[in-house]
């Protein structure tokens, strides 16, 4: 990854979004800043077409919002390329009378339908928290990486199937030089979509753990220790970021931003500010979402150079074995690739914390118990937060109190312990029970 | 070492103390010159005092105001509190784990799903041209795969960490259950969509091709003893339903009101069409001529492939709330507008309200209080039972009953702070509150 390309598209980004904050969709009113509710009867269904309502009812801003950001951008050009080359394909098989083009182009509508939930995940990433989903809609990425992992294993799967079958039965390919071409010319899309995706998101190259590791202790260092000369430029760069998405109300990046009407000033807290900028990075070297769309491109070109090599070995050698060997291989190193990404999606799902995790917070509740006037605590849960890459966590915990100690003291040492433990503690709810009233 | 005798000072020569105990200590490696040795600092060779135990609390090392004769109690000893409670850490079981903790009825169980699997397996190898079969053994795999689930859920079930709280787990692993889910539907929607494309191309190469095969179709549908196997698909079905009442967790997922009232997994359009359609294909010879089985046929896919497509929707929207940390809104607005409506609550501050898995949720309200009142007990109490007849009147939007799942009755930790809202004896659902009071 170029440091300087990544600050011109940061600086770049913020641009954009400003002169189009103006236009912002804005989907569900927040939690608590109306007074009234509409009471009706309570139905799941109404939810979901309120949202769907909102994505179809202004395409145009739609349009707008996904080209605002440059991880959507990428996604839409590349759909709409795809979508565009599809086009192509099916009309003139309807007109050349060519079956096989004709399943070639119904299986890359289904890809722009993977690319379309990569895409529509995107966008709702970044819709603020609703009364719905509380905490706005980060998980979704994980979601979309997930399900793009288990249809990749699901795929991988049908192509050993297929293949097997072949290789009992062998089939003859006709029109050789029609598929040759076709594969060719997807061959070329599919590679612009990988040089798009990576040009836009860092840490999504063939070498992908070496990288993401490699960027991740950067975002570490330049957010942590500020002596070099490097990490100056950086650190005003983050400032420009986070007020860039302060103007436009990003919620997602900034998470304490949605929730500015509900939050008193006096309840958030010092270390939000170093985890945002922390996050974001994060965010922007590990994306779920955009890791199963490029591992969806990427099993499409290997798919197109396995159909290239397989038919010309094929055309060389005269044997049909070569295609379904092609295939195995393939759908064997999709398999591979898939299964990193079904893990780390399915982890952060699972809010589970990791070890390094555990361990500070186990520390961070020792500390509390020794407050003065802490009795003991209760359901202690903490989760992480986002994809749980960034470290910071969201929690609650039952603090009992003696008899004699003030409450709402009490409740701001605990709360600020546990701040000062854990980087990143946002939003904590700590109740707090007179350990003589409550029988627990 | 000397002990001053009854005079409440010790005495502690530590120079005395090591050269007594040098002569003794002949482990001492380097000891060129005993003198430069006598001079360490430490010694921690020496064990004279537990040698002899100090029992007197007057005759103690060190001074203690509280025991001196000469000074007073100043200060009072804090009373004698409980230890922490240090919150535990469950191991994740092995394989070799959960093996041996299965129960007979268990292996038999676990037998029975992988028999259900091999007789979907074997509806597939024959389903050559048959659309409508290929689509059942897709259904059966699926069934399959969820009593399986079930099982393993069972057995899991069985370990501390599934259903515990811990640091790591805080919500334990029962949302793997959710998310597994979630996979097979995923699996579900895509085998639907796919069937459904497939029948699309074979459409359009019938309009393109404008010759229908229609030709050895007869012989194909009957041929290595179709009946058989289809009775086989559809017992394994019926069987599976009864005892796994996965259909019936379906049901609900897809709140579907007309045909919800059912029982027996006949709430299920899933169930419903696999079943019929396996009889009407069973009765094909009987009541039309082998012209028309075709047509039937791809009839009766495009209907199971709407089917597979929504119930695996519905079931997609439902587990994928929970994935996303979501609840049901107007829910969220009916509690929150109740509470507002409190006397005693000044404003409400901040809510989050999700739903961890099938049992649980979690709500958290932040409340501020009305000038210098009242009593904090009361009002939470007040909050709960807002809150729980919230949840009872809308159970059905909220909750996924599910009997299955053991976790549910047991409540977390055994903490008065989990309620559950129970409906005919059965437990709908569990909730904990945690209610931030800032008087500040």
């Amino acid at each position: 990854m170029s440091e300087s390309h990544k600050h011109y598209h940061g600086v770049h980004e913020h641009t954009r979004n400003s002169s189009s904050s103006t236009i912002r969709l804005r989907p569900s009113p927040l939690i608590t800043s109306t007074a009234t509710f509409p009471s009706s009867t309570a139905s799941r269904k109404s939810e979901v077409t309120e949202l769907s309502l909102s994505l179809i009812r202004q395409p145009v801003l739609l349009v707008q919002t996904m080209l605002a950001h440059s991880d959507t951008r990428s996604i839409f050009l590349f759909l709409v390329l795809n979508f565009t080359f599809m086009l192509v394909q099916f009309i003139y098989s309807l007109l050349s009378h060519s079956l096989g083009l004709l399943s070639d182009s119904i299986h890359m509508l289904l890809d722009c339908v993977a690319l379309l939930v990569g895409l529509l995940a995107s966008v709702m990433a970044k819709w603020p928290p609703s009364a719905s989903f509380p905490y706005g809609l980060g998980k979704v990425e994980s979601l979309s990486g997930f399900i793009n992992g288990i249809l990749l294993v699901g795929i991988s799967a049908g192509i050993v199937v297929e293949a097997v079958e072949r290789i009992w039965r062998p089939v003859v390919i006709e029109r050789v030089t029609e598929l040759l071409v076709v594969s060719f010319l997807g061959l070329i899309v599919n590679l612009v979509g990988i040089v798009a995706f990576n040009h836009g998101h860092v840490g999504h190259g063939h070498s992908h753990s070496h990288s993401h590791s490699h960027s991740h202790s950067h975002s570490d260092s330049s957010s942590h220790s500020r002596s070099t000369s490097h990490s100056h430029l950086h650190e005003s760069h983050d400032q420009h970021d986070s007020q860039g998405s302060r103007t436009i109300d990003d919620p997602f990046s900034t998470p304490s931003m949605g929730e500015k009407p509900i939050i008193p000033p006096s309840s958030t807290f010092s270390c939000a500010d170093d985890h945002e900028t922390e996050k974001d990075k994060a965010r922007q070297t590990h994306n779920e979402n955009m890791h199963g769309l490029f591992l969806h491109i990427l099993a499409d070109t290997l798919g197109s150079v396995g159909v290239i090599v397989s038919t010309a070995l094929t055309s060389y050698f005269g044997w049909p074995g070569f295609d379904p060997l092609a295939s195995l291989f393939i759908s064997i190193l999709i398999f591979m690739s898939a299964i990193p990404l079904v893990i780390s999606s399915a982890n952060s799902l699972l809010l589970s914390l990791s070890s390094e995790q555990e361990y500070v917070l186990r520390d961070a509740l020792n500390d509390v118990a020794t407050v003065p006037g802490v009795v003991g605590y209760s359901l202690p849960r903490f989760w992480p937060t986002g994809d749980g890459t960034s470290g910071a966590v969201r929690g609650i915990i039952h603090v009992q109190v003696s008899g004699e100690a003030d409450a709402a003291v009490v409740r701001q040492k605990v709360e600020a312990r546990l701040c000062g433990a854990l980087k990143g503690a946002t939003d904590l709810f700590i109740q707090v029970d007179r350990a003589s009233a409550v029988k627990h | 070492m000397k002990l001053g005798g009854g005079s409440g000072i010790v005495t502690e020569d530590p120079t005395e103390e090591n050269a007594q105990a040098l002569p003794v200590d002949s482990t001492v490696p380097c000891s060129a010159s005993p003198v430069k040795v006598s001079r360490k600092p430490f010694n921690f060779q020496s064990t004279v005092a537990s040698r002899s135990p100090v029992n007197k609390p007057n005759q103690r090392r060190g001074h203690k105001y509280k025991h001196s004769s000469v000074s007073m109690n100043f200060f009072l000893e804090p009373p004698p509190r409980p230890p922490p409670v240090l919150p535990a850490h469950f191991p994740v079981p092995t394989y070799k784990d959960a093996i041996q903790s299965m129960s007979r009825d268990q292996k038999i169980q676990l037998g029975w799903c992988s028999l259900h699997f091999l007789i979907g397996l074997q509806l597939w190898l024959i389903s050559y041209e048959s659309t409508v079969l290929m689509a059942i053994s897709h259904i059966i795999f699926y069934d399959a795969f969820a009593a399986t689930m079930s099982v393993f859920v069972d057995v899991l079930s069985n370990f501390e960490v599934w259903k515990n709280s811990s640091i790591r787990h805080p919500f334990g692993l029962q949302r793997a259950e959710i998310l597994a889910g979630f996979a097979s539907t995923v699996g579900l929607l895509f085998m639907g969509i796919d069937i459904g494309s497939h029948l699309c191309e074979n459409f359009m190469k019938h309009a393109i091709t404008e010759s229908a095969p229609h030709d050895h179709e007869s012989e194909r549908f009957y041929a290595r003893g179709t009946p058989i196997v289809i009775i086989l698909a559809v017992l394994a079905t019926v069987v599976t339903s009864i005892v796994f009442k996965n259909h019936e967790r379906i049901g609900t997922a897809v709140q579907f009101s007309y045909i919800r009232k059912f029982k027996y997994g006949l709430n299920n359009p899933l169930y419903l069409t696999t079943v019929c359609s396996c009889f009407v294909i069973l009765s094909l010879p009987f009541w039309t001529s082998e012209s028309w089985y075709s047509t039937i046929d791809n009839m009766l896919a495009v209907v199971i492939a709407f089917a597979m497509c929504f119930v695996g929707w519905m079931t997609a929207l439902t587990l994928g709330r929970m994935l996303l940390m979501g609840f049901n809104g107007n829910c969220a607005r009916m509690i929150l507008e109740e509470i507002e409506g409190d006397s005693d609550v000044k404003s409400v501050e901040e809510s989050r309200m999700w739903q961890v898995h099938y049992g649980l949720c979690i709500i958290n309200i932040k409340l501020r209080l009305q000038g210098s009142v009242v009593d904090e007990t009361s009002v939470r109490a007040n909050v709960n039972r807002i809150i729980g007849d919230v949840l009872k009147a809308n159970l059905g939007a909220v909750a996924m009953t599910d009997s299955k799942s053991p976790g549910f009755a047991t409540s977390v930790n055994g903490s008065a702070t989990v309620n559950a809202v129970k409906v005919r004896g059965r437990t709908g659902i569990q909730w904990e509150s945690t209610i931030d009071i800032d008087r500040s």
